[in-house]
C-alpha cells in the first residue's frame, strides 16, 4: 500500500513551522523531534514508519513502550540525601517530551515534585530504553513516599511506581543497618551516581558511612 | 424467548425491590431481540449468540423504545449492555430487502446503552435514530455490510451527545439509497435546536466502498459541534471521505476536530468541509481532490475558522489540470493552512505551485515537490467546491 512516510534526507525534514504544529502526529509521536517539525502528518523519528502502515484494514493503536524494570524497584527505596536517581528501562525507546517527563507526587496528599527532577535518557544505555530522572539537589524528604507515573506527553504505557525516601539504605532493604556500611565499603572510591554514593557527591568515599551511621535503624514508614 | 422470559421476569423483580445488582441474560437466534432489549434494566447485559436457537444465526429487524441505562438512583451510571457473545461468530441482524426496513431503530431515547459485536446484514439503514435523542451511546465493533442506505443513520435524529462509535466496519453501502457510511446530525431542521450530534468521538472504524445515490464515508451535519473523528480508515466513497459542514458557532472552541484519519479513493473530496473545522495529521490521496474548503451557504453558513495542520495529500489521480487541494476562503476570517505537505506527482516541478493546489488569491506556497507552509486570506472570484462523482477511479461494484 501507498506508504508517504518522509524518506531520509528529504529536504522536507525540519521544514516545518512549529507555532502551528500539533502536538504529535499520525502515529501519536510526540512533534517536533530534533527541535523543528516536519510539515506533513507524519514527524520523522526513523528511516521507515514506525507506526501503523496504510492498508485496507482498520488502523491499529500504536503500541506504546511499557515499563519493564527499574531502579529502584516497585516500592524499594530512594537512599541519597540528595541527587537521587530514578532509572526507568522500557521495552522500546522512549522519547523525551518537552516538559517533566514524570509525575512525581508525594503520597498521601503531598506536594508535586515532578519539577524538582532533571529528566533525560540514560547515556549508559545506547538503545534509548531507559529513562533517567536525577533529583536537582536535596529536594526529597527523608521517610517519605513519593508515587511516580508518566506525564501526560510522555509516550509510554501508563504505570505507576511507588518508591519511599530512606536515607542510608544502600541495599534497597527498607531499613538501615551495619549491612548498608558493606555495601559502601565495597565499593570505595568509585565515581557514579549509583545508589550506594549515599551522600549524592559522585563519588563513594567514607563521607557516605557518616549518612549511614546518621539514619542507622531508620525503616520505611507504611506506605499511605 | 425462552430465555429471556425468564429474564423479563427477573428483571421485574429486581426493579420492584429496587435492588441495585445487574445480571446477565442470552438470546439465540430466532428470538425476538426487541423483547430481550427493552426488558433490560439498568447495568443489564444481554449476550446476544449465533449458535443454537434456531439455527440460523440470525435475529429480524426490530426497533427498541427507550432504552435507558442510566440509574437515577445511584450516582453510579449503569450501562446497558448489549453484545456478541465470545468465541462464536458474530450474530447476524438480517432483512432481505434494501429498502423496506431499517434493521434497528432505537425511537424515543437511549442513554447509557452499550451496542457491541453484532453483524448488520442489507436492510436499509443498519443502525437510526428517527428522531430519536439520545447521550453516552457506545456502537463499537459493529459490522455492517451490504446495505441498501446507511449504515449509522442519525438523519432525523433529535439531540445526541456523547456517543462513541468505535472500531466498526461498514462496507458496501447505497443499494438503494444516499449510501452514506455514517450520516451524523439533521438537515433541515437548522435553527431549530435539534438535529445535533455533540461532544462524541467517532475513532477505530473502517469505512469503505460508499455508493448509492450520494455515499459519503462520514458526514458529519451542520450544527454538529465538539466531535473528533480520529483514527479511521476511509476509502472508495463516492462523495467524499469525510465531510464535515461546520457547527454554526461563532468559535473555535466548539469546532469539530478530524485527525490522523486516512482516505483514499474519494471519487470526490477526501475531506471536505465549509466551516469551524480542525483538520491535523491526516492522509489523504488518490483522491478527486484530497481536500476542499469553501463556503456553501445553502447548507452551512458562513465560512470560518478552519485549522489546516501538518496533513499529507498526495495525488488527485485525476486528469490534467485537477489539483490536490482547493481553498476557497478568500476574505474569510480565521483560515490557517500551515505544515501540509501537497504533492502531485504527475505534474512537472516547475508547474507545482501552480497547479498542485488552487488557492484563489496569491499565497506563498513554498514547494519541495511539494510542500506549503503559510496563512492565507486573500482575493476571490472563484466559484464554491463541487461534488461530483468520477468513475474512472472507483472500483467495478462488488464482484
Amino acid at each position: 500500500m501507498t506508504d508517504l512516510y518522509l524518506q531520509g534526507g528529504t529536504a522536507l525534514e525540519n521544514a516545518g513551522d512549529n507555532t502551528y504544529a500539533p502536538a504529535d502526529d499520525f502515529n501519536e509521536t510526540a512533534r517536533p523531534q530534533d527541535g523543528t517539525a516536519e510539515p506533513g502528518a507524519y514527524e520523522i523519528v526513523g528511516a521507515s514508519n514506525p507506526g501503523w502502515q496504510i492498508d485496507e484494514e482498520f488502523k491499529t493503536p500504536p503500541v506504546l513502550p511499557a515499563l519493564v524494570s527499574s531502579e529502584p524497584p516497585a516500592d524499594g527505596t530512594l537512599p541519597k540525601t540528595q541527587n537521587n536517581v530514578i532509572l526507568l528501562t522500557f521495552d522500546a525507546p522512549v522519547t523525551l517530551p518537552g516538559g517533566d517527563a514524570l509525575v512525581i507526587v508525594e503520597m498521601g496528599g503531598g506536594p508535586d515534585v515532578s519539577s524538582a527532577f532533571v529528566y533525560q535518557l540514560d547515556p549508559n544505555d545506547p538503545n534509548g530504553l531507559t529513562l533517567k530522572a536525577t533529583e536537582n539537589g536535596a529536594q526529597l524528604t527523608d521517610l517519605t513516599w513519593y508515587q511516580v507515573s508518566p506525564a501526560a506527553d510522555l509516550a509510554v504505557a501508563p504505570f505507576t511506581l511507588d518508591v519511599c525516601v530512606l536515607f542510608g539504605d544502600a541495599n534497597n532493604s527498607a531499613r538501615v543497618t551495619a549491612a548498608d556500611y558493606s555495601e559502601v565499603k565495597a565499593r570505595m572510591g568509585e565515581y557514579t551516581d549509583a545508589r550506594y554514593d549515599l551522600n549524592g557527591s559522585g563519588r563513594i568515599t567514607t563521607a557516605d558511612y557518616s549518612t549511614v551511621k546518621a539514619h542507622l535503624s531508620d525503616r520505611a514508614p507504611t506506605k499511605p | 424467548m425462552r430465555v429471556h422470559a425468564y429474564a423479563m421476569s427477573l428483571s421485574v423483580v429486581l426493579f420492584a425491590s429496587g435492588a441495585a445488582s445487574a445480571a446477565t441474560y442470552d438470546a439465540y437466534p430466532g428470538d425476538d431481540l426487541k423483547t430481550a432489549i427493552e426488558s433490560l434494566f439498568f447495568g443489564d447485559t444481554l449476550i446476544v449468540h449465533s449458535v443454537g436457537g434456531d439455527g440460523t444465526g440470525q435475529y429480524d429487524r426490530f426497533k427498541v423504545y427507550n432504552l435507558r441505562g442510566d440509574n437515577p438512583r445511584t450516582p453510579e451510571k449503569e450501562w446497558i449492555t448489549v453484545q456478541a457473545a465470545e468465541g462464536e461468530p458474530r450474530p447476524v441482524i438480517y432483512d432481505s430487502s434494501y429498502s423496506s426496513y431499517n434493521l434497528v431503530e432505537f425511537l424515543d431515547y437511549i442513554q447509557y446503552a452499550k451496542i457491541i459485536g453484532l453483524e448488520f446484514w442489507r436492510g436499509s439503514d443498519s443502525i437510526k435514530l428517527p428522531g430519536t435523542s439520545g447521550d453516552h451511546v457506545i456502537f463499537e465493533d459493529l459490522y455492517m455490510h451490504e446495505i441498501g442506505n446507511t449504515g449509522i443513520n442519525l438523519s432525523s435524529c433529535g439531540n445526541v451527545s456523547f456517543m462513541e462509535i468505535r472500531g466498526c466496519e461498514i462496507a458496501d453501502t447505497g443499494y438503494a439509497g444516499h449510501g452514506e457510511g455514517m450520516y451524523l446530525g439533521t438537515h433541515g431542521t437548522q435553527g431549530s435546536g435539534s438535529g445535533i450530534l455533540r461532544d462524541s468521538i467517532i475513532e477505530f472504524n473502517y469505512v469503505h466502498h460508499c455508493y448509492g445515490s450520494q455515499g459519503d464515508g462520514i458526514e458529519l451535519k451542520y450544527e454538529c459541534y465538539r466531535n473528533v473523528v480520529r483514527d479511521n480508515v476511509i476509502h472508495d466513497t463516492q462523495y467524499p471521505g469525510i465531510l464535515s459542514h461546520g457547527t454554526a458557532l461563532p468559535t473555535a472552541a466548539d469546532n469539530n476536530i478530524l485527525t490522523r484519519n486516512v482516505i483514499w479513493n474519494s471519487g470526490d473530496n477526501g475531506i471536505q468541509t465549509h466551516q469551524t473545522t480542525t483538520i491535523t495529521n491526516n492522509v489523504v490521496f488518490s483522491s478527486s481532490r484530497c481536500i476542499n474548503v469553501g463556503e456553501n451557504t445553502s447548507n452551512s453558513g458562513i465560512l470560518h475558522d478552519v485549522y489546516i495542520y501538518n496533513n499529507t495529500f498526495y495525488d488527485s489521480g485525476d486528469e490534467e489540470g485537477d489539483r490536490v487541494a482547493g481553498f476557497y476562503v478568500s476574505g474569510k476570517t480565521n483560515i490557517e493552512i500551515c505544515n501540509n505537505l501537497f504533492y502531485q506527482p504527475n505534474i512537472g516541478q516547475p508547474n507545482i505551485e501552480d497547479l498542485a493546489v488552487t488557492f484563489d488569491g496569491s499565497v506563498g506556497i513554498v514547494t519541495s515537490g511539494t510542500m506549503a507552509r503559510h496563512r492565507i486570506c486573500p482575493v476571490d472570484s472563484r466559484p464554491g467546491p463541487r461534488r461530483r462523482t468520477r468513475s474512472s477511479i472507483l472500483p467495478s461494484r462488488r464482484a
